[in-house]
């Protein structure tokens, strides 16, 4: 039973990162129609972004995650808006291309700024230690992680369902020509929907700097394709969706590393097979 | 000249579609794109909205030149667009749908929920249903009433009555010269010339993307030779 529950919470703390960046990943999708292979390397920057934040300019747990994932949206908006945005019209594979082309320039800058080896965050003592749970020692930190996630989706449902800004950005990713046709202009929503998205996926990075232990320049290819997972199995472009498959998955891989080891992943993958079989399109994808 | 259009031609892909058109629209009418069905009348609205813009030939706005600019941009001079597929945001609800217009437009005028609501009784009802579970009839009322809350100098409204039963016409018909009473100045694209005879003043009909005639709604009505080769089916 112990076990049990520790292996939950293991998992859901892990699940809410897979979410912070399938988040991004999805709300980007859901607007602006483009699958970001590359946003796994934005959480990534957010993580070393923040890191650097912490080690050399304000050891504060709060600065690093507000200063760290800005610098990624300023990153994350010259992409938009010099690059993503010509490949708009073009078929998948050439928004796939260039996203993908983006994952391996930012693994090798973030090689050549921070260096190939992996760094170890600085202890900055925030939420350090544990507190027992059925009697056995848990990090506070998960638990804050734990609570983190679904404030952010309630946040995000609450500023698509109830702002005038959400709504404008559900009638343009419904009907991107009638929005325009009413005034909305569609490209400046575009650039902005992107980095909003960026900065999900930055801010798990940042979050993740005193939960992972080590930065490595590859860390955002595991998550980009957990999320991936995730952002299928919730039904492409569907936030609750992605929610709900991100703290699934996180838990069945959590169960999965402990009691069967050898086939961490391909519990995931079952599951997504599982789930396409039934619903093709996902849990919460509408079947376009 | 509210409206200006000289000879554009507009492309959609390769295949041109729209011949030297001109037209005129003067401030405070109601004017008519009569034509068979394909001959150009959504692709003249939409080349006027920006939506398909036209590669050559100009278009005139309140004496500003528009062909060229973005969508976004001619809504915000003051031009409205009613589909004829109505293109409701199904995702929004009615009330949000009316909204959304008025918030993104810069300008003010006497267009506003409540009066949308007296011209579209109806939709008083159906404040909170979601666009997507509106009827047809319903989302055609909500098009027109999220044109208005732009408060536009003028519409584009495309087959208006297409597919409405008699009577629903008529109190269209009742509707549009309400709107007009307002000030606010109306091209439409219709293949009924009945209605478009109650409706408006004058008319232009095309043919393969190109104008064959203008004039006032009676000289169209009394032409016999018009009505058999480019109107009646
Ligand atoms: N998106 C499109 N792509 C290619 N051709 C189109 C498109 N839309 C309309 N057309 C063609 O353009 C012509 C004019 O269409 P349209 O303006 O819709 O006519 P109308 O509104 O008078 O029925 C038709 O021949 C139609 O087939
Ligand atoms: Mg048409």
């Amino acid at each position: 039973m112990q076990s049990i529950v520790h292996v939950c919470l293991a998992g859901l703390s892990s699940g809410m990162f897979i979410w912070l960046v399938a988040s991004g990943l999805t709300l980007i999708f859901g607007v602006l129609g483009v699958l970001n292979f590359a946003h796994g390397s934005f959480y990534m920057l957010g993580a070393y972004f923040s890191y650097t934040v912490l080690r050399h300019l304000f050891p504060n747990f709060w600065l690093g995650l507000l200063l760290g994932p800005l610098c990624v949206c300023a990153v994350g908006f010259v992409v938009e808006r010099f690059f993503l945005r010509y490949v708009y019209r073009l078929a998948l594979p050439y928004q796939l291309l260039l996203t993908f082309a983006f994952v391996l320039i930012f693994d090798n800058l973030v090689k050549i700024v921070w260096g190939a080896g992996s760094l170890t965050p600085p202890d900055i003592g925030f939420l350090a230690g544990s507190v027992p749970i059925l009697g056995r020692k848990f990090p506070v930190y998960n638990l804050f992680i734990i609570g983190v996630g679904p404030l952010v989706a309630v946040a995000l449902w609450l500023a698509l369902e109830r702002t005038w800004a959400g709504r404008i950005v559900r009638a343009a990713s419904s009907d991107r020509e009638m929005a325009s046709a009413i005034g909305v202009r569609v490209p400046a929503l575009y650039t902005g929907v992107f980095v909003f998205g960026i900065w999900l996926g930055a801010l798990g990075g940042g979050l993740a700097v005193p939960y992972v232990g080590l930065l490595t320049p590859g860390m955002g290819e595991t998550i980009i394709i957990e999320a991936f997972i995730v952002a299928v199995i919730g039904g492409l472009g569907s936030l609750k969706g992605a929610f709900l498959a991100a703290l699934v998955l996180g838990v069945l891989s959590s169960f999965g590393t402990r009691y069967f080891p050898a086939f961490d992943m391909f519990l995931t993958f079952i599951l997504m097979a599982a789930v396409l079989l039934v619903r093709p399109q996902g849990l919460f994808g509408d079947a376009r | 000249m509210l409206l200006s259009v000289s000879a554009i031609d507009t492309y959609y892909g390769s295949s041109h579609i729209l011949q030297e058109v001109s037209l005129e629209v003067s401030e405070g009418e109601i004017a008519a794109l009569l034509g068979r069905n394909g001959v150009g009348k959504t692709t003249t609205l939409r080349s006027i909205l920006g939506l398909s813009p036209p590669r050559r030939g100009s278009i005139r706005f309140a004496g500003e030149e528009i062909a060229g600019l973005p969508a976004y941009a001619v809504s915000r001079k003051g031009v409205a667009y009613v589909p004829d597929d109505y293109r409701i945001f199904p995702d929004l609800t009615t009330d949000e749908n009316l909204e959304i217009a008025r918030r993104l437009s810069p300008r003010m005028g006497i267009w506003n929920r409540e009066r949308v609501l007296e011209l579209f009784p109806k939709l008083s009802e159906l404040s909170r249903s979601k666009g997507i579970n509106l009827s047809g009839g319903e989302k055609k009322m909500l098009g027109i009433g999220r044109a208005l809350m732009a408060n536009p100098t003028l519409i584009l409204l495309d087959e208006p009555s297409e597919g409405l039963a008699p009577l629903v016409v008529a109190n269209l018909v009742e509707v549009l010269g309400q709107i007009h009473e307002q000030g606010v100045t109306i091209l439409l694209a219709d293949q009924n010339l009945k209605f478009c005879r109650k409706v408006c003043g004058r008319g232009y009909v095309l043919e393969k993307g190109a104008v064959r005639f203008g004039g006032g709604m009676e000289e169209i009505w009394g032409n016999e030779e018009i009505i058999r080769k480019y109107l009646v089916v």
